[in-house]
């Protein structure tokens, strides 16, 4: 995992992060950072010199910037030693901002703050510094503001003992991913461990994992090459399992798609499609991202509304849609489950009387066909089936970068309730439409790549059905079995 | 001598006291009281007169007075709630108000919730003989639950008229109202929501269910649906409030019955009590609660012996039992019981209960029908209105705690016009033994219990408001149905700056947007309020176990702790109380033990919601606080004698912190000594077992003193089901000499919800201490057992965590007696 996303630092938290600490140290050569635990703060500097960022020690000192300058100038890249007061990011982190929940009382409070503000120089009580904290539960981001301080930005990386109720699972403990952008902005997002490597490989869990590393294969590339006749004894798998299984770690160690199935694509050439919305659970689809053609020559057009809540744009889409693209398959990624309902509920909304044109199309999910029809039709590469990470390792480059589509919805969420707020909607600062329109561009340009790409493995697959040899035949005997 | 007449029905016969004599081993006139209730005829009216042409003449035959009554209130667009008896045809009223929807737009939909599973197939069958049968309509009807398979469900979901499932079911379904057009059509064209066995929903599960609504509800507001209601429920005190706490929307009751029914005798039975058997005990020096075990046979082996001589008899007869653990003992019980009898018969018995599979069950319930059963004992699952065609008789083991309940399973005797014959077998507490002394309480007064639901708990609301905010974002408009105004705003808020909800969204522009982890739903427990379930698991075997609640865990599933399930017994080897999955880890075990766990208990952080101010000095309070409960030792008896075998044993549990409702009732500073001294009876000894204990004072004043406030407590505790709908091992107690908070300057007792966040449990006795109060003092003061340390009949509680011990029944009238008198000072 951390060799496949390659952070600049890696910190350590409950539970035991104590022990977390000393083992990393020993498995990476990378800065680890743990809070609280050392008599001085902890320091790391990021390769390109840009970020510092500070671990707290224990008890409740100030920290003194003069001994922190000291030891950036120790820990900096290069032939030029880093002056903290030039450098353009400061991260502080601590672990005793948490937050509390009471439900009885109605409130959530974030607790530690003043006591956290006692220990930070005020140069760095700053809009410019970013607070993270191990007590906040990864992917929290909450503005506090203090009046002539400003806001201060706190980022939860660890884990908290709030009481969520049912709003989140604690399943598995995530690994977080803090990105920071030199802008200011932040990117939280959560990575499970548990999807790297062997384990990120379908049908490989605990059990077989074990078993495949007590038999030095600890790879995706070593299991890629493992012959069959082995990884069926190994495993307990069937033939057909095991040629899944070796299928998928030959898709993500070559970054191909390769062909599982029989199934085909839609014969007619597909209109790619995604939406922008204001959540996982919205209540619009203010912008439908169209692009017609392939990842590099093709046309893209935005759909986008023109008032908050006006769904004209719906009925713009749905008019090209039957006209000039009448008849082609409407492709998205996750369809089924995000874009076509949306579509449907909102169209119901604002247009019922086209809702029909729309749930008669041909709709096309190609996340469902690759994964799930009939047991799937091609194993994907990437560290998860998401859009971005299956056409990353495709090749494909996105334009924008620093936003994602949770990224986009708070974007659109906030300006909506400032146009609410106001009676004269245009004195409203709009958001950078031409930078969101860009995202979406960029999301089903991804996505036609990734279809080339499914498309080409389908004429593969078509290619190569007869059986060949032995393998085959007896691979094909096991699917009656 | 109870059947005057001998009676021609032949099962009247059984019970005569000739036949018991000759026939009933052992006979010892266990027979307390007997009631005759007469044959009623039925009140119709002609179907015309409130269904149109085509449907009344279809239907073919008269419509009961109560049914024309609700018929018509539906048809001038109000929400109905029937209370009529058992067995009177309420199922008839919804469904042709289905059919006189469907007839009117053939898209018209409804949804109908069951309270269990296997009451949803049985009414499916029914609808569809009904609807497509008699009255010839084309209307489709499929069960969505748990069970349906997912090809059956996308039918369903695609043109189903009417949809069946139960409360957790559409908990889950619900956010699917938007992705997929099924769901869609169906929630559009909603007309009627149909809530089967609506008293079912009270307590936790009610408090869950009330939620579930409100969320529907204003799904279906988005769509522009406003659906009526019907809702059945047995017969309960409040149904019309019951019905608006549950749902948020107004009612009109109907409940004048205007069904036939036959003659029916209903007969309480007292178990004998072995008087020499106590003796040695009394003195306060031995285990008390095993005397009387010892001295009472238990009322479930003497309910066998009632179902044994009525079915060796030929009378087919259905026992309950009000433990889950019973029914199995109990089989064997009648058995047994059947061995014993002169009559050389075999006969079949059964065991039923939720917790057997669907297979078994549904074969239990075949058989039942078509006679291929003598008897079967059964927990409350058989209570509701599953289809087990008639039986003959009922014999109820210890009163079911409520009399809803108690005629509910009485109604499932003699269905129809044909006689019917109950036994009431008197159980070993308190309200049992007041039921057998004050029968007018069942048969004279014509009150029942309120159904207790609360939507007051606040951390089941902020559970259910990120489950809405998961099926749409939420707006402004939605604080009617979520909570009102205020309390929907703050919890709003809260889940924003928790970062759960949408920080930059806006209620009053364009909503917030849920930013949870997805399917918020599925994790909300309606077992519990904390969301937090324990699942059972066996080491050695296999067990199929509904997850436990939290507060039930610490309690009933500690280490070492023994329960029966589905006919096999368990010891509990191994608690796991991690989070967020805790597992108790059981194993199969064979023995006649039981445990009984022993607690203790601090009340903390009181805050006052509501005061009755009494005269002198005397106060009521009713707030919230923190209820720390440490179920720290258990003792080990044997389930036949009661003897102790082992213990008190560590359990080795965690202290348990309950943010709960309480009530507490403050006392005068120097109660304690004028109590004392105005008492003419002498002062109690510390029993050995308190000398033990630190938390009893051992001078002999403030002993017999705690005695007494202990058996206050206990006594308002155990007869607060004569008043309310609430399960009382869901209520806690605590008497205390004196305690910290500034309301209280003296003597206190504390009655607590022990369930996290409250249920409206210790509200609703806070509501109506006064009447408990003098039912309470009426009932010590005259128990027939006439002891000092009191009894299991009056103040000895099984769920007693401090041993029964002190209690003073002398002191505790006087308390009882003093408090009355500060309601009425004049």
């Amino acid at each position: 995992m951390v060799d496949s996303l390659g952070p600049d630092v890696l910190v350590a938290t409950d539970p035991q992060a104590n022990i977390v600490g000393p083992a990393l140290n020993r498995e990476f050569d990378l800065d680890i950072l743990e809070v609280g635990t050392g008599m001085r703060p902890d320091v790391a500097v990021t390769d390109d010199n840009r970020c510092v960022v500070v671990a707290l020690p224990m008890g409740e000192d100030p920290l003194n910037p003069e001994q922190i300058a000291t030891r950036v100038e120790m820990s900096s890249v290069g032939e030029d030693p880093v002056d903290l007061a030039t450098t353009s990011q400061i991260c502080l982190m601590d672990q005793t901002v948490s937050l509390s929940v009471d439900p009885y009382a109605r409130s959530a409070t974030l607790d530690g703050v003043s006591s956290y503000r006692g220990r930070v120089p005020d140069q760095w009580w700053t809009a410019r510094t970013v607070h993270l904290s191990t007590a906040l539960r990864a992917g929290f981001t909450t503005t506090q503001s203090h009046g002539d301080d400003g806001d201060t930005q706190f980022v939860g990386v660890g884990t908290s003992n709030a009481d969520l109720g049912v709003g989140t699972t604690a399943d598995t403990t995530q690994a977080t991913l803090v990105a920071l952008y030199s802008n200011g902005a932040t990117d939280v997002s959560e990575v499970d461990p548990q999807k790297f490597g062997l384990r990120g490989v379908p049908e490989i869990g605990p059990t077989r994992f074990e078993t495949l590393r007590n038999a030095g294969i600890t790879t995706v590339d070593a299991l890629a090459d493992t012959p069959l006749r082995q990884l069926t004894e190994l495993s307990g798998l069937g033939r057909t399992s095991a040629n899944t299984v070796q299928t998928a770690a030959e898709a993500q160690s070559t970054n191909t798609v390769l062909p599982t199935g029989d199934d085909s694509l839609p014969n007619q050439e597909p209109v790619f499609i995604d939406i922008e919305t204001d959540g996982l659970n919205p209540s619009t689809a203010w912008l439908i991202g169209v692009l017609d053609g392939g990842p590099e020559d093709g046309h893209y057009m935005s759909f986008r509304e023109q008032a908050v809540g006006d769904g004209s744009h719906l009925k713009a889409f749905m008019t090209w849609l039957t006209g000039a693209a009448a008849g082609r398959p409407v492709v998205a990624w996750n369809g089924y489950r995000f874009d076509f309902p949306v579509i449907t509920e909102q169209l119901q909304q604002h247009h019922p009387d086209i809702v029909e044109a729309w749930t008669d199309r041909y709709q096309f999910d190609a996340l469902w066909w690759a994964t799930k029809k009939n047991g799937g039709n091609a194993a994907l590469p990437g560290r998860t089936n998401k859009l971005e990470h299956v056409a990353y390792a495709l090749g494909w480059e996105p334009s924008t970068n620093g936003i994602d589509g949770a990224t986009v919805a708070k974007l659109y969420t906030a300006y909506r309730s400032q146009v609410a707020g106001e009676t004269d909607a245009g004195s409203v600062a709009e958001p950078d439409w031409d930078r969101l329109e860009r995202y979406c561009e960029d999301d089903v340009r991804a996505l036609a790549t990734i279809y080339e790409h499914l498309e080409a493995a389908a004429r593969q697959d078509s290619e190569t059905k007869t059986p060949t040899g032995e393998n085959s035949s007896q691979g094909s005997l096991a699917d009656f079995s | 001598m109870l059947m005057p007449d001998g009676g021609t029905a032949r099962h009247r016969d059984i019970l005569s006291e000739s036949q018991l004599k000759e026939s009933f081993p052992d006979w010892r006139e266990q027979i307390r009281y007997s009631e005759r209730l007469d044959a009623q005829s039925a009140e119709t009216v002609a179907p015309e007169s409130v269904l149109r042409g085509p449907l009344a003449s279809r239907l073919g035959h008269d419509l009961y007075s109560h049914q024309a009554e609700a018929l018509d209130l539906l048809g001038g667009d109000e929400n109905v709630v029937i209370t009529t008896s058992t067995s009177s045809g309420k199922t008839l009223i919804y469904q042709l108000q289905i059919a006189r929807n469907h007839i009117d737009n053939d898209d018209a939909t409804a949804l109908c919730l069951f309270p269990t599973k296997a009451l949803t197939n049985d009414q499916e069958q029914a609808l569809n003989n009904r609807l497509r049968g008699e009255l010839d309509l084309d209307t489709h009807i499929g069960t969505y639950d748990g069970d349906t398979k997912d090809e059956r469900k996308r039918t369903v979901r695609e043109s189903a008229n009417v949809i069946l499932t139960n409360p957790a079911g559409l908990n889950v379904y619900l956010p699917r109202h938007n992705k997929d057009r099924g769901w869609h059509r169906f929630y559009s064209n909603l007309e009627l929501v149909v809530i089967d066995e609506g008293h079912e929903y009270g307590g936790v599960m009610g408090t869950h269910v009330a939620w579930i609504l409100r969320r529907l509800r204003r799904v279906l507001a988005h769509y522009g649906a406003d659906p009526q209601f019907v809702i059945t429920t047995a017969t309960i005190g409040n149904p019309a409030a019951h019905a608006s706490t549950l749902t948020g929307a107004e009612f009109s009751v109907v409940s004048e019955d205007g069904s036939p029914r036959g003659n029916r005798d209903i007969v309480l039975w007292e178990p004998p009590l072995d008087e020499e058997a106590l003796e040695g005990y009394d003195d306060g020096s031995g285990d008390l609660m095993e005397g009387f075990e010892q001295a009472r046979r238990s009322s479930a082996r003497e309910a066998s012996s009632v179902t044994a001589h009525l079915a060796v008899n030929g009378i087919q007869t259905l026992q309950f039992t009000t433990a889950r653990q019973g029914t199995e003992i109990g089989a064997k019980q009648t058995i047994e019981a059947v061995r014993d009898h002169p009559r050389n018969e075999y006969i079949d018995v059964e065991p039923y209960h939720a917790g057997l599979g669907k297979r078994k069950r549904r074969a239990v319930e075949n058989q039942l029908k078509s006679a291929d059963l003598d008897a079967v004992i059964s927990t409350n699952a058989l209570e509701l209105g599953i289809d087990i065609g008639s039986v003959d008789a009922t014999v109820t083991d210890s009163y079911p705690g409520t009399k809803q309940s108690f005629w509910q399973q009485i109604g499932r005797a003699g269905r129809g016009t044909s006689d019917a014959l109950s036994v009431l077998v008197g159980g070993k507490d308190a309200m049992d033994a007041y039921i057998l002394d004050n029968p007018g309480y069942l048969f004279d007064d014509d009150t029942v219990e309120d159904a207790v639901v609360s939507i007051d708990n606040d951390r089941v609301f902020a559970d259910h408001l990120l489950a809405a905010a998961a099926e749409r974002p939420l707006t402004a408009e939605d604080a009617p149905y979520l909570g009102g105004e205020d309390r929907f705003r703050e919890m709003t808020a809260m889940w924003q700056d928790a970062g759960l909800l949408e920080q930059a969204g806006d209620l009053d522009a364009g909503g917030v947007t849920y930013a949870g982890d997805r399917r918020p739903q599925s994790r909300i427990s309606l077992y519990g309020t904390t969301g937090i379930d324990y699942e059972v698991v066996c080491t050695n075997g296999e067990i199929e176990h509904d997850p436990v609640a939290t507060e039930r865990a610490y309690r009933d599933y500690h280490e070492g702790a023994l329960f029966l399930h589905a006919g096999q017994q368990y010891e509990v080897a191994e608690v796991d109380h991690s989070q967020p999955h805790p597992r108790i880890h059981v194993e199969e075990v064979a023995t006649t033990h039981y445990t009984q766990t022993l607690s203790t208990k601090q009340v903390q952080n009181l805050d006052v919601a509501d005061h009755t101010s009494l005269a002198d000095g005397y106060d009521i309070y009713f707030g919230t606080g923190t209820v720390r409960i440490t179920y720290g030792s258990y003792m080990v008896r044997d389930y036949r004698t009661g003897e102790l075998i082992d213990g008190p044993l560590p359990t080795e549990t965690p202290p348990l912190d309950l943010q709960t409702e309480l009530l507490w009732v403050s006392l005068p500073e120097d109660h304690l000594q004028t109590t004392i001294n105005a008492l003419d009876a002498p002062l109690l000894e510390p029993t050995d077992r308190a000398g033990d204990d630190p938390r009893v004072p051992m001078e002999q004043a403030r002993y017999t003193y705690a005695g007494g406030l202990h058996a206050a407590e206990h006594g308002i505790i155990q007869l607060a089901p004569l008043e309310l709908m609430i399960d009382n091992h869901d209520i806690g107690g605590l008497s205390t000499p004196s305690h910290p908070h500034e309301t209280i300057p003296g003597p206190t007792w504390f009655v607590h919800d022990g369930i996290d966040g409250g249920i409206g449990f210790s509200k609703a006795i806070y509501e109506h201490i006064e009447t408990l109060a003098a039912r309470t003092h009426d009932h010590i003061a005259d128990c027939e057992c006439g002891r000092r340390r009191g009894c299991p009949l009056c103040v000895m509680s099984e769920d007693c965590g401090n041993n029964n011990d002190p209690l003073d029944t002398a002191t505790g009238t006087m308390i009882l007696d003093d408090l009355l008198a500060a309601f009425d000072p004049d």
